[in-house]
């Protein structure tokens, strides 16, 4: 295993460092995509990836009726008259879902996923549409910006306000709930109990100074944003323990919070904390002591050191000969959002452009990935879906005997064009994927094409020999030669483009039936 | 370095002696230092019914008896004293939790009150690890404590699995992933299955991996893949064999009798799995717990609901399928609740919380005593425990499925407390636990007089404060086997409600006390 940081050498990077980082940094990549990034060096590929891109249009009325705003427009700043709070939801999680799916060749949407797992809130607890907008709007505006103004933003963010009880807290009556998560799973992380009530980087008492640092922070309905209501907020001495330098804040109002995050901040272990996260995030789950030293606490010091921007961290770890060492290829298991639009991107499906079906589809893509346990917008609890923090499964927890069948149905279906919405049908155009390899009529490239297209690592001959048996059982290579010469020769006639199709439709099925399909 | 780290973090070879020297690591943490179980009862199942969140006893079982120090604390949650249900003469039940009344009348139930750990943890991600691991508060295990005994029995899993001595899963978690009580030390016990009838057909062979991240992944999925493949055809047959008879089934709206009326129907059809995970969420009554204005409404009355719904038919279902004296059923959570409430009508994360056996073959009482609620009670104030939670676990591992003392001691690590969760065989409910252990008068002026029975060993006295801190070990010497009465003088001791904790080589014991 290769530990170093320094950027790997190949240059330009080639189709399989392409790939590899592709994978690591979107929802998937497509033949043009990673084809593409071969062609550059490592720092060309992460000033693209690194860019900000153009923010995506909002979410749109479309399901129901809206009394306020008329289909096609957007509903993000309409009142909230009537009955309209779930089908703006479900507009949102259906744009959301499409954004993911339609991301450009940059990290910021993967980005979103992480901040989403990191400040979690959950649709139906927040409840208000516009508040759970504005809140993808921040996480998005932060992808790979500053953390610490990402966490302060966040703080005072309407969504989070409502989610974790920051706007029932006051002085007179403090709530711990957001102080709990902003020590615990926010930012400095939980350490070992060495003491009573002291989780070595904060303490029991550290939550309760929190809680009245933050009292007072509200949401308007009306105009839908949050405000500081001075009369409920402690204007008491809050002291901190030790570990902070037992450091007071006093009467600073509606800036106390940020005094806390700057406190929180100014300790390196936040830093340290939060690059772990990432490299789980990125490259592996497992952490031995030679990744602790070697890669995460250089990367500490890198984001220590630029202010807690994300920018440089990512660059360097995913510039890294680490991170493209060949032992990671295919390490890491997708994550079911993942595996649902990586395997719609890389096969290139098109989703049809009128608004009703276009929202239509990426609300079934939205469940399919929920059936395979991952609701965009609801993880499980406010720590994020646990494949990212529970040991020792971390994300093998993806998979279990639940969630194959739900992952092996879906791939079978689309496959099989079977998923039909506002009176249109998916279509994997499985000719055009043959026909973009380089000979599609010698089944052995068309297969190790494809494989390449499809699967994290370049399979052995007796998978391509297997694979042949699903595309051609028991004959000889020539027969596929003919029978695609016989299609291409006359593309009109359906009985042989049927031919051609099942049994190219049957090999992507066996491919992405295969446990390499699973993992990136 | 304790054995047990060893097994956690699979040191290195160098911690151990040299006569060990050709076993691999692999071999050594599941054969050497874990004594295979033999002795489990292979005819009798445990479905394990998590409730995420944290329950508060205090709503569920009402001490009638500390009732207005508790309306005092929670004055806008509390219901009014007429409108729960009369259970016992110091218990009142909350009014939607009234089919529980009818199925401890039937002796189909124990309650364990004022189940808890020392140290308490107020984090709820720490305090499930905790429960669901069986550690301690002071010590990080990634295993489960169920995923251990199962490794003992299973140590060689999940290779060679399923095989025709296991044609069915371990461990089967009805749900989304598989249970982390469950978790073993390399790789979790439990198949997941959300419902019935899904069929699932694995990839071909997959043949040999490197041993790099990519082949350590490849290995796990193609794994899962087959016994998936398998878990589910033996599932499908199995519920073909046999249908649920109980119409008391909530139609619609219940997920946890949903997951249980799955459970009933394998286990009739002839299921040979013996451990069984379903779960119900919602728990985190911070806010909302109650309607205002309405203290028997809210939330916790729709989960009461549902929990009572279920095991009500659950039971009632075993029973028809004629298989309910093979079956015990343990309700946990991850703590219990704050005794004061919020201003929004909840309450926050707490501590001790009373735990639920159900079953045909359950010791139909109440064990321990109703937790002690302080005439004054400040914000962070909790319940003191009485019984740690692993010496339900051990006690179960004991007496229902009559592992061997050495095992569980290696899955719990500590002493535990034998509690007689089991009706004898004259039927007749056992109220006192041995070995003896009372402390009186309680409440406690100066002098107190404590008896105990010693099985074995050094024997160790320690004061715990309500929530569970150490504040002393009062005595900690060798004793001779048999009873001893102690005088101590807590003339010194604050006012204030404590609990004295006794452990001696096997058993450990605590019993709550106030000092006036």
């Amino acid at each position: 295993m290769n530990y170093s940081l320094e950027p790997i050498e190949a240059n330009p990077l080639g189709k399989e460092n392409a790939m590899h980082l592709l994978n690591r940094s979107t929802m998937g990549s497509a033949r043009d995509d990673y084809h593409s990034f071969a062609a550059l060096t490592i720092s060309e590929a992460l000033d693209l990836l690194l860019d900000a891109g153009v923010p995506p249009p909002p979410p749109l009325q479309i399901f129901g009726t809206d009394p306020n705003v008329p289909f096609g427009d957007t509903w993000v700043d309409a009142p909230l008259d009537g009955n309209v709070r779930f089908n703006r939801k479900k507009s949102l999680r259906s744009w959301w879902t499409g954004t993911l799916l339609n991301q450009q060749m940059t990290l910021r949407e993967k980005m979103v996923l992480f901040w989403h797992n990191h400040f979690v809130t959950e649709t139906n607890v927040v409840g208000i549409p516009a508040y759970l907008y504005d809140y993808n709007v921040l996480i998005r505006q932060y992808a790979t910006g500053n953390f610490k103004e990402l966490t302060k933003k966040m703080t005072v963010n309407t969504a989070m306000l409502r989610y974790l009880d920051g706007i029932k807290n006051t002085a007179a009556s403090p709530n711990e709930n957001y102080a709990r998560e902003l020590f615990e799973l926010f930012t400095i992380g939980k350490g070992p109990l060495i003491g009573d009530g002291n989780y070595t980087y904060y303490t029991e008492q550290d939550v309760q100074e929190g809680a009245r640092v933050l009292t007072g922070w509200k949401v308007n309905n009306s105009d839908l944003s949050a405000w500081f209501n001075t009369s409920k907020h402690d204007t008491g001495n809050k002291t901190f323990s030790d570990y902070y330098g037992n450091q007071s804040i006093t009467d600073q109002g509606s800036n106390e919070y940020s005094v806390l995050i700057d406190m929180i901040f100014d300790k390196k272990q936040t830093a340290r904390t939060m690059v772990r996260k990432l490299y789980r995030w990125f490259v592996y789950y497992q952490i031995d002591e030679e990744v602790e030293t070697q890669i995460i606490e250089p990367l500490t010091d890198t984001f220590f050191d630029n202010g807690y921007l994300i920018q440089p961290v990512l660059r360097k770890l995913l510039s890294s000969q680490h991170f493209f060492d060949h032992d990671f290829r295919g390490s890491y298991i997708k994550n079911p959002i993942e595996f649902t639009l990586g395997t719609l991107r890389k096969l290139e499906v098109e989703i049809p452009e009128d608004l009703m079906s276009a929202y239509e589809f990426w609300n079934l893509f939205y469940f399919l990935s929920s059936y395979q346990e991952m609701e965009l917008g609801t993880p499980p609890d406010v720590a994020g879906w646990p494949a990212y923090y529970l040991e020792p499964g971390f994300n093998e927890l993806w998979i279990n005997s639940a969630t194959l069948p739900q992952k092996a149905e879906f791939t079978s279906r689309l496959l099989g064009n079977s998923y039909t919405r506002n009176g249109i049908t998916l279509k994997v155009d499985v000719i055009a994927l043959a026909e973009a390899t380089s000979q599609p009529s010698n089944p052995v490239i068309l297969i190790t094409e494809l494989c390449e297209l499809l699967l994290p690592v370049s399979v052995s001959s007796e998978v391509i020999d297997e694979l042949k048996e699903v595309l051609i059982p028991g004959l000889p290579d020539f027969e596929w030669t003919v029978e695609w010469n016989n299609y291409l020769g006359d593309p009109n006639n359906t009985t042989l483009k049927e031919a051609v199709e099942n049994a190219l439709g049957q090999l992507l099925d066996a491919i992405m039936h295969s446990p390499q399909y699973y993992l990136m | 370095m304790k054995r047990r780290d060893f097994l956690r973090y699979g040191a290195t070879l160098s911690a151990l002696p040299v006569a060990l020297d050709g076993y691999s690591l692999h071999a050594i943490t599941r054969h050497l230092f874990l004594k295979p179980l033999t002795s489990v009862r292979p005819d009798r199942k445990l479905v394990l019914v998590q409730l995420n969140g944290g329950n508060d006893g205090l709503s569920t079982f009402v001490p009638l008896d500390q009732y207005d120090n508790l309306q005092k604390a929670r004055p806008n949650i509390i219901i009014p004293e007429n409108n729960l249900i009369s259970f016992t003469d110091s218990i009142g039940l909350h009014p939607y939790f009234g089919k529980v009344k009818t199925m401890y009348e039937e002796e189909q139930m124990l309650i364990i009150q004022n189940v808890g750990y020392p140290q308490p943890n107020l984090s709820h991600f720490r305090s499930k690890d905790i429960v669901t691991s069986g550690s301690s508060a002071q010590e990080v295990i990634r295993s489960g404590w169920m995923g251990r005994v199962l490794n003992s029995v299973h140590p060689d899993y999940p290779t060679g699995y399923p095989n025709e001595s296991n044609p069915h899963p371990i461990a089967l978690t009805i749900g989304s992933t598989a249970s982390q009580t469950c978790q073993g030390y390399t790789s979790n016990l439990s198949a997941v299955i959300k419902g019935l009838n899904t069929t699932y057909q694995a990839p071909g062979d997959p043949g040999t991996y490197p041993d790099t991240p990519h082949g350590k992944e490849m290995q796990y999925i193609a794994g899962v893949m087959e016994r998936t493949e398998v878990y589910l055809e033996a599932i499908g047959e199995v519920a073909s064999r046999a249908s649920n008879l109980s119409n008391h089934y909530p139609a619609s709206g219940n997920n946890l009798a949903n997951q249980l009326k799955i459970v009933a129907r394998l286990i009739a059809g002839g299921l040979n799995t013996q451990i069984y995970v379903v779960s119900l969420g919602g728990w985190d009554t911070h806010a909302d717990q109650t309607e205002e204005g309405l203290p028997e409404g809210g939330r916790h009355r729709e989960l009461l609901t549902k929990l009572s719904d279920a095991i009500y038919a659950f039971q009632d279902d075993l029973k028809l399928l004629g298989v309910e004296d093979d079956v015990l059923s343990f309700v946990f959570t991850e703590f219990g609740r704050r005794i004061k409430s919020n201003a929004s009508f909840g309450t926050d994360h707490g501590t001790a919380w009373p735990a639920m056996l159900f079953g045909s073959m359950v010791n139909p009482t109440i064990m321990g005593s109703n937790p002690v609620i302080p005439d004054t009670v400040g914000k962070d104030d909790n319940l003191a425990m009485q019984f740690d939670f692993r010496s339900v676990y051990g006690s179960i591992l004991k007496k229902w499925f009559e592992a061997d003392d050495e095992l569980i001691q290696q899955v719990l690590s500590d002493p535990f407390e034998t509690l007689p969760i089991l009706r004898t065989e004259t039927g007749i409910p056992v109220h006192s636990l041995d070995p003896l252990f009372e402390l009186y008068p309680n409440p406690v002026e100066s002098m107190v007089q404590i008896k105990l029975e010693v099985v074995q060993g050094k024997v160790t006295l320690r004061l715990f404060s309500s929530n569970g801190k150490l504040i002393k070990i009062l005595m900690s010497r060798d004793m001779s086997i048999g009873v001893h009465a102690l005088s101590m003088d807590f003339s010194g001791l604050e006012p204030g409600s404590y609990y004295l904790g006794m452990t001696d080589g096997t058993n450990r014991r605590s019993i709550p006390f106030i000092k006036l």
